[in-house]
């Protein structure tokens, strides 16, 4: 534990400064033992301590200052606790560039270039003889700017497993869709009962021309024929309705089928939704762990290069995890 | 005994691995010589240098004799602790009775919050270091560990215990794929479904039909000739006209044949058992594929978690831990969708 602290005691120029004694009013020997670990380089022990005598002096810069260092040293699961440490130190003095370059480090390493270019400026303005603030001045501007994460870094990692699988049945968009085609399909049960309906109109006329032999009562020409044209024409027309029910269709529709297909379809869907939900959760757990070492390892080492390519490599694809889980769950 | 714990703690990893063995053989004639000396002495000899299977032996004995005795059990805890991560639950149970005998003591605590957040118990982690450091505010290793678990983004719960999880048996896995795994059951209710349609072809079709009179007509006129009385009379014709309107109602019942006797659906039905069948073995092979892998997870993590218990600040033996855990958490899931246990 103790190597980064060590390692980043040398690049701090103002190190040996800060082990002056701060105050008089807090009992000697627990602010000497403070010292003692702080100067060795026992973050643990300083943390420890520090903390206490913040207790009886709550708006000591030294002291506020000496828990941030120290958390910042203790490792990775500090590093929030160390920058609101930083703030805190920053907001008793802020006239003095420390704890800006720290925050400005932190934020440099957490991917807020904005900020962190803000604080580094902050820092240099208030000691022009700052050269790591200058140098971080110039390193933030030279970076191409990464996308933002869609939420904090800190929101992200504490948002519990258990809001994103509920987020899928209500968000995911494949199984809103299977659900709208579930409620059409549904309508579509009464569909046999409806009857098939045929409506027939014919018409039709004739016309008949014809002669008809005569056979006069009374004929002094036996034998002869008279005949006698006759014509008849006429017309209809019919009109029909048909109905038709298909009796399979009404006690015992192929809908069902298709119904219970959909029922399994959306269940199986919601289960894989809500494993990968899971699967890219834990991906992410991951990333966003490594990302966390390798951000406090930037703030230790702002200018290591490989660090940054790795840090920077975690936080694109933390960025494409949240937003695959938003397309799942609706939530980053 | 602090300070005694704490060298314990750490410089044992070594010594039980190359201890152990022969020191269990040895082991009768040294508890003969042990009842009949000192027994205590040998076991604070022992445990001095960091013999873990020795101490453990004798103050197992001792504890025996004495079983209410603090120091004896603590030290049984802390002995069982560094002989390796399979006694790391017993190591466990043992700091409980060891905070039962003496709960005014803080190191078994602090020893209880270190395995509580080496197995990620992340609640019980904060209340046992929590309760070290009331019992003790200069105990600078609670207070530091419960910074670091209140630090740290906290893990989902396993939905079950781990040696719960841990000890379910291979065959239950496999036997419940076919009751309970979601798609099994829908793919076998629609193959109950397809086989009930077989009885749609003896549904006919039902037709009815209807014709109004008011809207079907007929209207006819002809001209045809008066038969003369005279053959030399002139022809005469007559006009008549027929107009009328007809209506009709019919009933017609239909059957396909073909289904009847040759139905498509047979195709599918025999598709859907193939299916189901498949489906089964292809989801009991992943269950025993996703039990292979948790049982290796597991073995993994128990080392960690043991590791991490006698190192709990060390940041690689975190970060593996809590990715096995993760990945534990992530097939359990995906077991419990199969076969509906975790």
């Amino acid at each position: 534990m103790s190597k980064p602290f060590l390692l980043l005691s040398l690049s701090l120029v103002s190190w040996s400064a800060l082990l002056a004694p701060a105050s008089s009013q807090v009992p000697a020997t627990l602010q000497q033992q403070a010292e003692a670990a702080y100067a060795r380089g026992d973050a643990a022990r300083s943390i420890f301590l520090y903390s206490q005598l913040l207790q009886q002096q709550p708006d000591n810069y030294q002291f506020q200052f000496r828990l941030a260092f120290a958390m910042l040293n203790a490792g990775p699961e500090f590093l929030q606790k160390s920058y609101v440490g930083f703030q805190r130190a920053k907001d008793i003095n802020p006239n003095v560039d420390e704890p800006w370059l720290y925050l400005a480090r932190i934020d440099e390493a957490l991917e807020r270039p904005a900020q962190a270019l803000g604080n580094y400026q902050r820092a240099f303005q208030l000691n022009p003889n700052n050269q790591q603030a200058f140098a971080g001045i110039r390193r933030v501007q030279a970076q191409p700017a990464l996308t933002n994460l869609p939420d904090a870094f800190d929101v992200l990692e504490q948002r519990p497993i258990t809001d994103y699988i509920a987020g899928v049945e209500v968000n995911s968009q494949a199984v809103q869709g299977l659900r709208g085609q579930q409620v059409i399909a549904q309508a579509l049960s009464w569909r046999g009962l409806l009857p098939g309906v045929n409506i027939n109109f014919s018409t039709s006329n004739y016309r008949n021309q014809s002669q008809r032999p005569i056979s006069p009562i009374f004929t002094e020409q036996p034998g002869r024929v008279i005949l006698a044209p006759e014509s008849s024409q006429g017309d209809s027309s019919n009109f029909t309705v048909n109905l038709n029910w298909n009796t399979a269709d009404i006690f015992l529709s192929e809908n069902r089928l298709r119904l219970r297909a959909y029922e399994d379809d959306i269940a199986n869907t919601l289960d894989n939704l809500r494993l990968e939900a899971q699967r890219l959760f834990i991906l992410r757990s991951n990333l966003l762990e490594e990302f966390r070492q390798l951000a406090w390892q930037a703030t230790l080492n702002p200018s290591d290069r490989t660090i940054r390519y790795n840090r920077r490599d975690r936080y694109l694809q933390i960025i494409y995890l949240s937003q695959q889980l938003q397309a799942i769950t609706g939530l980053y | 005994m602090n300070r005694l714990l704490k060298s314990f703690s750490t410089s044992l990893l070594i010594c039980s691995c190359t201890v152990a063995g022969a020191d269990l053989a040895a082991a009768v004639p040294l508890v003969a010589q042990a009842n009949q000396v000192n027994l205590e002495q040998e076991a604070d000899q022992a445990y001095a240098r960091g013999d873990a299977p020795r101490a453990l032996f004798l103050y197992s004995r001792l504890l025996e004799q004495q079983p209410n005795n603090y120091t004896f059990q603590v030290r049984v805890a802390v002995a069982l602790l560094n002989t390796g991560p399979e006694n790391l639950a017993a190591s466990y149970e043992a700091f409980q009775k060891a905070s039962r005998l003496a709960p005014e003591i803080d190191e078994s605590w602090l020893f209880l919050g270190q395995i509580d957040e080496a197995w990620e118990r992340r609640q019980e982690a904060i209340n046992h270091y929590g309760q070290a450091l009331r019992l003790n505010p200069a105990n600078q290793q609670a207070f530091i560990a419960l910074q670091r678990v209140q630090a740290q983004p906290p893990l989902p719960q396993l939905p079950e215990n781990l040696t719960t999880i841990e000890s379910r048996n291979l065959d239950n896995y496999v036997a419940r794929v076919e009751t309970h795994s979601r798609r099994v059951q829908g793919l076998r209710a629609q193959l109950q479904i397809a086989e009930d349609l077989r009885w749609r072809a003896l549904f006919p079709s039902v037709s009815l039909g209807f014709s109004p009179s008011r809207n079907s007509r007929f209207d006819s006129t002809s001209v045809s000739a008066n038969t003369p009385t005279d053959f030399n009379d002139p022809l005469t014709f007559r006009d008549s006209s027929n107009r009328g309107r007809f209506g009709s109602f019919y009933v017609g019942v239909f059957w396909n044949i073909t289904d009847l006797f040759d139905q498509d659906n047979e195709t599918r039905i025999q598709s859907y058992r193939n299916n189901l069948g498949q489906n089964l073995q292809t989801l009991q092979q992943e269950a025993q594929r996703l039990y292979a892998l948790r049982s290796n997870l597991f073995g993994e993590f128990r080392q960690l978690a043991w590791q991490a218990a006698l190192n709990p600040t060390d940041r690689n033996i975190r970060l593996n831990r809590r990715d096995r855990y993760l990945q534990i958490f992530y097939v359990t899931q995906q077991l419990h969708t199969l076969t509906g246990i975790y």
